[in-house]
């Protein structure tokens, strides 16, 4: 069991958004014979040999905080005004009354990861599906990672690429028919705006640093940045296709 | 006559401490704590030189337990969390005679698996 403390920032990309500072972030990590937790993240290995090992995981899905920073409304309704496309309104209707922006609820997947671990590197490769009926789509996330330590210093620099299914990226990333209301009682099908980019890759970039002190104690700094694709635009909320989260302080673990 | 005392006694000490580590016991020569505990233990410790000697613990250099030419089970408790050398030195000139290391070790968790992410991961 760990607790950082210092301060950091969960970015927003939303139009109008405003960063989440952090001060305190916990960290729960558990391994017994086969099975191990990493926070909310479940594992059971299956199978190793010659530094590959098979697991079977599950892990909870965080992309639906990229969307409850802000009122969704107000940040859809930004992007509208200061987006390129042409709209077409109803003179009858109020521009805020067409947009209804439902509530992303967070996901947990459930899948199979691989690792593989030689000298300072380690590659990780996990499939996952969408086990909570949130929104049937699935994670395919690559990482790799370089480790480098000398005497209390320690660095690491992971590099990852992550593939979202059609249903888990217009899921969190687009505009869906409950987003917006129809565009008139005669198509009620047709809907005022609707955007699913569908599938995407998803580049990120992860630094970490730490510096040992006595008594179980770090300090910390680390900083994480991933790229949204260029298709995610359209959609309007994101004013930002960088996602930013940063912390520096002390970890304590007992 | 004392300025040739002195480098004689060095040279008895140069000669014994050959024998040291069959003169000088300590035990037991580990302690075993449960997950990340301090390790409280008993150790018994005995000597036998030809001279007097004080036993110090290397983290109190100036602070003599006890000393003596014959030493028999004497008895210390201590609490470690880190590990622990026992020194014997000279009583007179405070010349390392013999050093003994209790190691402190940590009963590990049981798994088959090596971790997964970096203790210090925090996202």
């Amino acid at each position: 069991m760990s607790l950082a403390v210092g301060f950091g920032q969960y970015g927003n990309i939303l139009h109008q958004g405003e960063s989440t500072p952090l001060y305190l972030v916990p960290r729960f990590s558990y391994y017994r014979q086969r099975f191990y937790l990493e926070n909310l993240d479940p594992g059971y290995n299956l199978w190793q040999q010659d530094g590959f090992l098979l697991d079977i995981t599950a892990k909870q899905s965080f992309d639906a905080l990229l969307l409850r920073q802000n009122p969704l409304k107000d940040s859809l309704l930004r992007g509208l005004i200061h987006s390129k496309k042409l709209f077409v309104v109803p003179t009858s209707s109020q521009l805020d009354e067409l947009f209804t922006p439902t509530r992303r609820h967070f996901s947990y997947l459930a899948g199979f990861s691989l690792f593989y671990d030689k000298a300072n590197w380690q590659f990780a490769s996990a499939l996952q599906q969408d086990v909570s009926n949130v929104h049937h789509g699935l994670e395919w996330q690559h990482k790799i990672r370089y480790l480098w330590q000398t005497g209390p210093v320690t660095m690491a620099i992971t590099s990852e690429y992550r593939y979202l299914s059609s249903n888990y990226s217009n899921y969190y990333f687009g505009v869906g028919p409950d987003d917006s209301k129809a565009f008139s009682s005669r198509q009620p099908d047709k809907r005022f705006y609707l955007y699913q980019p569908g599938s995407q890759w998803l580049p990120a970039l992860k630094l970490e640093s730490s510096y040992q002190l006595p008594n179980k104690t770090r300090l910390l700094l680390n900083w994480r940045r991933e790229w949204l694709p260029t298709a995610y635009r359209d959609s309007l909320y994101f004013q930002k296709r960088q996602h930013d989260i940063w912390f520096a302080g002390v970890l304590w673990s007992w | 006559m004392v300025k040739a005392v002195y480098p004689a006694s060095l040279l008895l000490f140069s000669a014994l401490s050959w024998a040291q580590d069959n003169n000088f016991s300590v035990l037991p020569q580990a302690c075993i704590s449960a997950k990340q505990q301090s390790c409280k233990i008993e150790l018994s410790i005995s000597w036998h030189f030809p001279v007097p000697v004080c036993l110090n613990q290397q983290q109190q250099p100036g602070r003599a337990l006890v000393c003596g030419t014959d030493i028999n089970n004497y008895t210390l408790s201590v609490d470690m969390d880190t590990n622990l050398v026992l020194e014997l030195r000279h009583h007179h000139h405070k010349t390392l005679v013999a050093s003994k290391t209790i190691k402190y070790l940590q009963q590990a968790e049981i798994s088959a698996v090596s971790p997964r992410r970096l203790s210090w991961s925090i996202f």
